[in-house]
This record gives C-alpha cells, sequence and structure tokens, in this order.
C-alpha cells in the first residue's frame, strides 16, 4: 500500500515499523523489541545493577506503562540471562478514588501474568490519611508535595515489611533528562549531582533504589507495551500533576522533535554532573533550611555507609560517598549525622521526619506547612 | 463605603507622591521598574554600569604598569554587543579624563558569517532586507562614534587560513575585507574562496540545521581565539547576557556537553590559549540590556531593529529546522521569569570538576570544539574507587558503552574517534564522515 | 457514494480514550478529500476527529497546531508515522490509525 516501504536496517527482511529516536534507525518490530531488551540487560550488567543472586528486589509498580514495561522486561530478562533474583510488586494505595483503585487491579493482574507477588501498601495505613482526605484538608495546591513526601517513604516501609533492600523503579530517559532541565531551572544544585544517577541511597532512605529503563525513551516504552500487548493502565492523575514540570517536558518534546538524540544527551551530560562535581567549598549549604537537605544528604549517607552493616549492598551510594567524604574533609565545617524521627522512629535528618511533618500539619487545624518536595517525581 | 477617605489614605498621600520618584536619587520620575525597584533613566544606566565595572578590576588605571592592555571584543554588532561597546567606550573615556591615559586598547571583532549562514539562517526576515542595517553599514557609523576604537571584520572561512598561516597579522588583515584596509581589494579573493569552499563543504555534511549552527558557533569562538592569540589579547570580551547565558547552559546539555560546562560559562583562562574571557553582562538580563539601549539612543548602532528586538515572537522557523540554540532562546523569552535564567547561570557557574586539569592530561581537549574530553561516566566512577571486582572484567565491556548504550557508534573506520572528538561533538558530527577540521589545539 | 468516503479504523490508547467517551476503537467513514480537494491525510483526520467524534471539551490534549500535540505517538498500520510522512500521510481504504499518548503518569 505504501509506495516507500523501508527494510529493516537490523535484519534487512522485514518492514521497518520503528524509527529508533536513539540513532534514527528504522528497524522492524521483532528486532526493536529485541533491541529494547538487549539495552536494559546492558544497563543492568554495566552498572552491576544485581550483583548477590538469591536477593529479592521490589519493582515499583503502578499499574501504568513505565513499571509494567520494566516488569515485563525484567521476567523475560531474569529468564534469558539467569540473574538468579526473585523479584516482588510493590505497590502504593495513595487512596484516589477513581484512579489508583482502578490502576492496582492492573497491578493486581500484572502479578498474575508475571507470576510475581505483590504488596500494597496504604497512605490510611501508613498515616492515617488517604489522598482524597488530604485533598479535601488542603485543597489540590500543593497536594502532591504531600503525596511525594508519602510515598518515598511508602515505598521503603513497603519494601522494609518485605525485607527487601532494593527497588527498582520505572524512571525513563524522558523523566531523568526533564529532571536535569528542571533541576537546572530551579537552581537545585545537589540535586542536579544526583538526579541522573541510576542507582541512589540517600540519607533519608535506607533503600537502594535503581532505574534499569533509565537510557529508555518514553516513546520506546510506549511501543514496547503496544507490540507486547502489555495490560496497562493510563490515566492522568485526578489531582493533576505539577505546572512547573509539564513546562520542562514540553520543552523536551520540541528538541526531541528537532534532535530525536536530545533526551539521551541530556541524561549523558547530566550523568557528567554527577560524579564529583560538588565541591562543597562552593556550596552556598549551610543554612539550617530545607533546600540544602539533599546537600548535607549526601555526607550523611558516607556517615550511613561507613557504620552501616550492609555498606557492601550500596555500590553505587558508596562510591559517591566515598566521594563526598574527600571533600567532606577539606571542608570540615558541615557534619550531619543519621538520626531516627522522634515521632515514627523511621530514618530521618532531622528530628522529625517530613512525612511526620506533614501528619502533623494535617492533624491540627493550622495552615499546612510548607516543605519542599524531596527527591525526583517519584511516581515508578 | 469605598468612597471614604480613611486616616490610613490620608497617611499615605504624601508617601504615594514619593513613590513617583525613583527609588534611588528620588529626584526624578521613574523610567524603569527593575527588581521591584523603580529607577529613573539615570540611575538605571549607573547600575548598569556598576555590574559592568565589577568585572573591570583588572583593568583599572594602575601606576606602575609600563605596557597598554590589549582587550579584543567580540561584536556580533547586536544589541547586548553595542551596549558593551558603548560601555567600555564610557569605561576608557574616564580612565583618559582622570589619569590621562588609559590602561587598555579594544580592538573590536566582527565574524562576518553571511557566506554560510545567509542560506541557513532563518531568523531574519528576508521580507524587510531594504530597511535592516548591513553589517558593514553597522561598522561604519560605529568606526565614527568610538573613534578611540580599532574596528576589523574577519569571514568565518577565515579559519582556514589564520591557524595555519605563520603570518602577522598585518598579512591576515590584507587578505580579509577587513575595514581597515581598502575595501576595494579583490587581490586575495582567490585565497577567500578556497576557503569558502571548504567550509561550505564541512558543513553541508553535517546531517541538520542544529548541527550546523553549532559547529558555525565554534567556529567563531575559535577564529576569535586565534584572532587574540596573534594580536596578543589578554583579554576576550563577550557580551552575552544572562539570559543569552542561561539559553547557552541548556542548549550545551541538550548537546550532551554536560561535562564541559565550566569551561564553557566560566569567565577566565580558556584550554585553547593565553587570552582569558570577560562576560561583563553576564549579570544582566536581555530586557535590561534592550532598555539601556532605548534610554541612551543606541538603536541605531546595531544590526537588529528595536522592532525585532523587542517583538516577543520572531518569524517562524519551520519547526524542523529550529536549532537547539534557538529554542532555548525562545524558551527563555516566552518564560520572562529571570528568576530561571539567574538559577541556570548561578547553578551551572557552581559545577566545578575535581578532576578537570587530571582530565585534560589525561584525554586532553576536543579537536572539534577545543574543551577538554569527556569519558563514559561509568569509567570516570570506576577510576575513583577502590574496586573489588571478582574479576568480571568490567573495564573492557565499559569501552564501547557509548556506542551500546547512547547508540553512537564510531563511524566506520574511525574507531579511534571517540578519543579525539567529545560526545556532543561526534553528536553534531554524525554522519558527517572524514571532515576537513581547520583549528587544532596545538 | 462510497468514493466520497473512505472506511478507516481509529484506535485510541494510552488515556486518549478518555477524550473519546472511552472508547477505544472508532470505524469511521472519513471524507475522501479536504476541503482543498486534496486526498484526506493524517492532519485531516486529526481535525475530524476533534469535531465529529470527540466528546470531551479539551481539544488541546490532542491537537495542537493542526497536528496531534507532541507526546502522541501515531501508528499508521502498526508503524511509526515518522516511517510514513507524519501528518502529510495519505489515508488509503482499511488503514488503522493508532493514536497513543506517552504522556499519561507512569
Amino acid at each position: 500500500m505504501t509506495g516507500n516501504m523501508h527494510r529493516c536496517a537490523i535484519c534487512q527482511t522485514n518492514r521497518a515499523q520503528v524509527i529508533r529516536p536513539k540513532n534514527g534507525q528504522k528497524i522492524c518490530k521483532n528486532c526493536f523489541l529485541e533491541v529494547f531488551e538487549l539495552e536494559v540487560h546492558t544497563t543492568i550488567v554495566e552498572n552491576n545493577i544485581f550483583p548477590n543472586r538469591g536477593e529479592r528486589v521490589a519493582i515499583g509498580a503502578s499499574g501504568g506503562k513505565d513499571s509494567t514495561v520494566l516488569a515485563a522486561t525484567l521476567k523475560a530478562l531474569n529468564e534469558r540471562y539467569d540473574y538468579g533474583v526473585e523479584f516482588v510488586l510493590l505497590s502504593i494505595d495513595e487512596g484516589i478514588h477513581g484512579y489508583r483503585d482502578d490502576s492496582l487491579e492492573t497491578v493486581k493482574r500484572n502479578a498474575g501474568q508475571y507470576g510475581m507477588d505483590l504488596c500494597i501498601v496504604g497512605y490510611d495505613a501508613l498515616y492515617g490519611w488517604t489522598m482524597d482526605k488530604v485533598v479535601e484538608k488542603v485543597g489540590r495546591k500543593g497536594n502532591c508535595t504531600y503525596c511525594g513526601v508519602f510515598r518515598r517513604q511508602a515505598l521503603d516501609r513497603g519494601a522494609k515489611r518485605l525485607n527487601i533492600s532494593h527497588i527498582l523503579t520505572g524512571h525513563n530517559a524522558d523523566d531523568i533528562a526533564e529532571t536535569v532541565l528542571m533541576n537546572l531551572l530551579r537552581g537545585d544544585l545537589p540535586r542536579l549531582g544526583r538526579c541522573a544517577e541510576i542507582m541512589t541511597a540517600s540519607l533519608t532512605s535506607p533503600m537502594r533504589r535503581s532505574k534499569p529503563l533509565k537510557y529508555a525513551y518514553e516513546k520506546e516504552i510506549v511501543l514496547y507495551a503496544h507490540y507486547r500487548e502489555l495490560d496497562y493502565f493510563s490515566t492522568e492523575c485526578v489531582y493533576s500533576p505539577e505546572a512547573f514540570r509539564g513546562n520542562a517536558r514540553s520543552l523536551l518534546k520540541e528538541l526531541e522533535k528537532i534532535r530525536p538524540s536530545s533526551v539521551l544527551d541530556i541524561v549523558r551530560s547530566g550523568e557528567q554532573l554527577v560524579h564529583d562535581m560538588i565541591s562543597p567549598g562552593k556550596l552556598d549549604c549551610g543554612g539550617p533550611n530545607d533546600q540544602c537537605e539533599e546537600g548535607r544528604g549526601l555526607v550523611g549517607s558516607q556517615t550511613l555507609s561507613n557504620k552501616s552493616t550492609n555498606s557492601e549492598l550500596l555500590p553505587g551510594a558508596v562510591l559517591e560517598a566515598s566521594h563526598e567524604v574527600a571533600h567532606q574533609t577539606t571542608d570540615g565545617s558541615r557534619t550531619q549525622t543519621i538520626g531516627v524521627c522522634g515521632k515514627c522512629g523511621y530514618m530521618s535528618s532531622q528530628p522529625t521526619c517530613k512525612a511526620c511533618v506533614l501528619v502533623d500539619s494535617l492533624n491540627k487545624t493550622e495552615p499546612p506547612v510548607e516543605v519542599l518536595l524531596s527527591g525526583d517525581r517519584d511516581f515508578y | 463605603m469605598e468612597f471614604e477617605i480613611t486616616m490610613a489614605d490620608i497617611a499615605k498621600l504624601p508617601k504615594t507622591a514619593a513613590q513617583n520618584l525613583c527609588k534611588r536619587c528620588k529626584l526624578n520620575p521613574p523610567e524603569i521598574t527593575m527588581r521591584h525597584e523603580a529607577l529613573c533613566r539615570d540611575c538605571f544606566q549607573i547600575y548598569i554600569r556598576t555590574k559592568f565595572t565589577r568585572h573591570m578590576e583588572p583593568y583599572r588605571v594602575k601606576k606602575h604598569s609600563k605596557t597598554t592592555k590589549k582587550l579584543l571584543l567580540a561584536t556580533s554588532l547586536g544589541v547586548s554587543s553595542t551596549v558593551l561597546l558603548d560601555t567600555l567606550h564610557w569605561h576608557r573615556a574616564l580612565q583618559v579624563e582622570r589619569a590621562r591615559r588609559s590602561e587598555y586598547d579594544v580592538y573590536v571583532v566582527h565574524i562576518d558569517e553571511t557566506a554560510v549562514t545567509g542560506d541557513i539562517t532563518s531568523t531574519t526576515n528576508p521580507s524587510n532586507n531594504n530597511t535592516t542595517t548591513t553589517a558593514d553599514q553597522c561598522l561604519e557609523k560605529l568606526k565614527e562614534k568610538y573613534t578611540q576604537f580599532e574596528f576589523v571584520k574577519f569571514p568565518l572561512e577565515e579559519i582556514y587560513t589564520i591557524s595555519e598561516s605563520t603570518s602577522t597579522i598585518e598579512d591576515i588583515i590584507s587578505t580579509t575585507s577587513g575595514l581597515s584596509i581598502d575595501q576595494t581589494s579583490t587581490s586575495t579573493s582567490t585565497s577567500t574562496s578556497t576557503s569558502l569552499i571548504k567550509l561550505r563543504t564541512l558543513l553541508s555534511s553535517l546531517n541538520s540545521r542544529a548541527s550546523q549552527i553549532d559547529l558555525i558557533n565554534i567556529l567563531r569562538t575559535r577564529l576569535i581565539i586565534e584572532i587574540a592569540k596573534q594580536r596578543d589579547c589578554e583579554a576576550i570580551f563577550f557580551a552575552d547576557s544572562m539570559t543569552k547565558m542561561a539559553a547557552m547552559v541548556l542548549a550545551e546539555v541538550t548537546k550532551g556537553r554536560g561535562h564541559a560546562l565550566p569551561w564553557l560559562i566560566s569567565d577566565g583562562p580558556t584550554p585553547y590559549g593565553p587570552a582569558k574571557i570577560v562576560r561583563p553582562f553576564r549579570e544582566l538580563s536581555k530586557s535590561e540590556i534592550i532598555s539601556y539601549t532605548t534610554f541612551t539612543s543606541l538603536w541605531p548602532y546595531s544590526i537588529i531593529s528595536k522592532e525585532t528586538a523587542t517583538s516577543p515572537q520572531r518569524p517562524p522557523v519551520k519547526a524542523k529546522n529550529q536549532t537547539i540554540d534557538e529554542i532555548m532562546l525562545k524558551f527563555f523569552d516566552d518564560v520572562s521569569n529571570a528568576h530561571l535564567s539567574t538559577n541556570v547561570v548561578k547553578t551551572a557557574a557552581k559545577l566545578e570538576f575535581a578532576d578537570d586539569r587530571d582530565r585534560i592530561e589525561r584525554l586532553g581537549l576536543c579537536e572539534i570544539c577545543g574543551l577538554p574530553m569527556d569519558e563514559d561516566p561509568r569509567v570516570r566512577k570506576l577510576k575513583n574507587v577502590v574496586r573489588v571486582d571478582n574479576g568480571g572484567g568490567a573495564g573492557g565491556n565499559l569501552s564501547d558503552a557509548d556506542a551500546r548504550i547512547y547508540c553512537l557508534e564510531p563511524p566506520e573506520g574511525e574507531e579511534g574517534l571517540k578519543e579525539r572528538r567529545c560526545y556532543g561533538c561526534r553528536r553534531s558530527t554524525l554522519g558527517a564522515g572524514k571532515i576537513n577540521w581547520p583549528v587544532n589545539n596545538r | 457514494m462510497s468514493a466520497d468516503t473512505i472506511p478507516i479504523t481509529v484506535e485510541l490508547a494510552g488515556g486518549l480514550e478518555l477524550l473519546f467517551d472511552n472508547e477505544k476503537k472508532l470505524n469511521i467513514n472519513l471524507p475522501a478529500k479536504m476541503n482543498d480537494g486534496d486526498a484526506a491525510n493524517i492532519n485531516y483526520l486529526v481535525n475530524y476527529l476533534c469535531v465529529h467524534e470527540m466528546k470531551d471539551t479539551r481539544r488541546e490534549m490532542f491537537e495542537i497546531n493542526g497536528t496531534v500535540r507532541a507526546g502522541i505517538l501515531v501508528l499508521i498500520n502498526d508503524a511509526d508515522w515518522e516511517l510514513e510522512g507524519e501528518g502529510e500521510y495519505v489515508l488509503q481504504p482499511k488503514d488503522t490509525i493508532l493514536f497513543v499518548s506517552t504522556l499519561h503518569g507512569g
């Protein structure tokens, strides 16, 4: 029907159905699926994401495209390349009627389809508040802050309950690129230095977090889900995403149009900023405000890894930390040790953890406190 | 109720009157609101000049200095360039007035790219060609106004001859259509056109307008640096505003040059040579510079008309032919939030790579952009860690991660390219084959 | 009359179905020619869908500047529309056009 049929650049046989944004290669559906999986495998191997056989690893699962593709790919790769790890789906129930209850049904089906255990952790049980109730109280503006802080801890707590210390999230290349741009626009130097890391561990989380899809384009994830006919759920959160992020997102889409490799190129740039760029002497950090929390977090994670018994479980974090140690000794002015939250006993750099501060403000009749959203968007 | 005058209203009255005067001198009516402060044009001018003067510390008149420093001012003939010219002129005149001599001389260089950008630049609207000033007209006007400065125009293709030539600067000028010599001279037209053919061949081998403009930007910078070297200029002045620099940071990040960010935007020494880079307008926004141009009636001295500079939307470029640099400039135009550009520039300026020196020594400079080479992040990381590796052989696997993860395969027969060309330059020259690159890193 | 319209199948996924009253599949008879007399292309289809099929008022969730908004993936007979000329692709009888949003949460 179409006059100008392209042949697949890899197998040279089938009709090309996909243009790869990374390099403009025109390939067929089968070669695409193969190359997509191979790249995730390469990412896993080169970054040593699964260092220990026999380990149980959680996949943060929302029922959306990214986490569904992550689970499907990992199941296939684990069988093909024998990583020797066991995956568990870990879902958060934020308590958003008409959004999360539907998507959780998808996750439950996924658990059956991929033969993985499923654990659901509810905000309700953890904090005594569902997001529906939070929005009722604080309104729609700023509710994403609550959700973000709650979720970060919820994933950790869910994993802890399962006796798991490694969580995989579905962040894709577009997410990382967007976060790099956003952190520049926000002037957030400490986070800029970490957002492109494939593996992170921070002061306030005992967990290792990895992003095996970090080099996968959003477009390719959607294509993969489509060609593999994966069962995923897609609705915008009813409480709408952050406006600022939308801005960086549309910028990214515009860039992708003129040079499709841009997304990956930004990730690459971000990685160059990760390594050892921040010299604390140059950091305007030291005030007790929240903004610098991540900066202290780096130092703190060093403290954590030094006394932690499971430091060998944290290769990425230890690397990062060992550098900070060097800087720290030359600087010497700031030290921060990790403690536990006085309210909930959870790890925290402050006397009371962010989640508890937020819960307190909700439980009181006072207007809500301002807390800076920590970390990347944890939409897993 | 609304119309009742209360005591509070009365108390406000004299204050309100005061608010109608400039916040700083409290004498003149304000004409511009700047960072929440209403200023008159005189105080605004002082503000601009103060910001500028902070960068002129090394060029203050010194009692015992014997030689006059040579400064190169790079001008695009755009609004910021002209304001910088005007400000430098004021600064130097003040030195002469107060000390009867100046610490420096200014050598103004314009790089003429029209021979190659004529067909690929679509930001200028061809329909009002008859009303726009040409570069030559503009240079003539500037020459008449700023008689203390020396003006020279170099065609971009000069880069093919300047770096290999051992000739003196006078020879070089004579091969250009520079203003300082007889413009009718055509004796050197053949050598110029050979260079031009080389340049055009290079640009036409690139796969997009985005890549072409990227390399033109690099060539322009490198030509300016070569000129500074030959002319013994100790500093190169660029008129980049904060807005422009923010766009530049995001554009270079988008092109995959995150590793070179500190070198791209920091003032001071460069890896290429003795001349320092100075950007005295790095704290000023584009709109502040535009206001200054209006207050000081500098519009006739810029190649950009006031209408073009102040209209929010540039003439539409076919979406797919836009460049990364243009998209970023437009982004900062559209958001018109000065905080964002401040954030970007300040954050990028704080970046510091602890292993930079070491990296230059180990890896050298990129043959295209001349900035330090990058390294696969995983390789960098491994080098810095005492790794207990149980023979996984990760190092071997890592070597071609660029190809396997970033899909940046080296071209056929050019496997060593990765060692000579940084990631961003490999992207911009992707598919170009063997290219004839005019400059080298000495 | 069949010469005046062409039968095509439109599929909606990734959350776009919500704009079309939760319909994931539409069988439509598209006018074969656009207003200017040229054969109907994808951009024309996009506008047609906005006018005749969309149940949501937020047209900009689907169409911007005469074509699908960035972030929506278009597959023409299961192949990336970039291989087929994007919005300019001239529709053929029995084509299946899939619109899938990449923008919704992960």
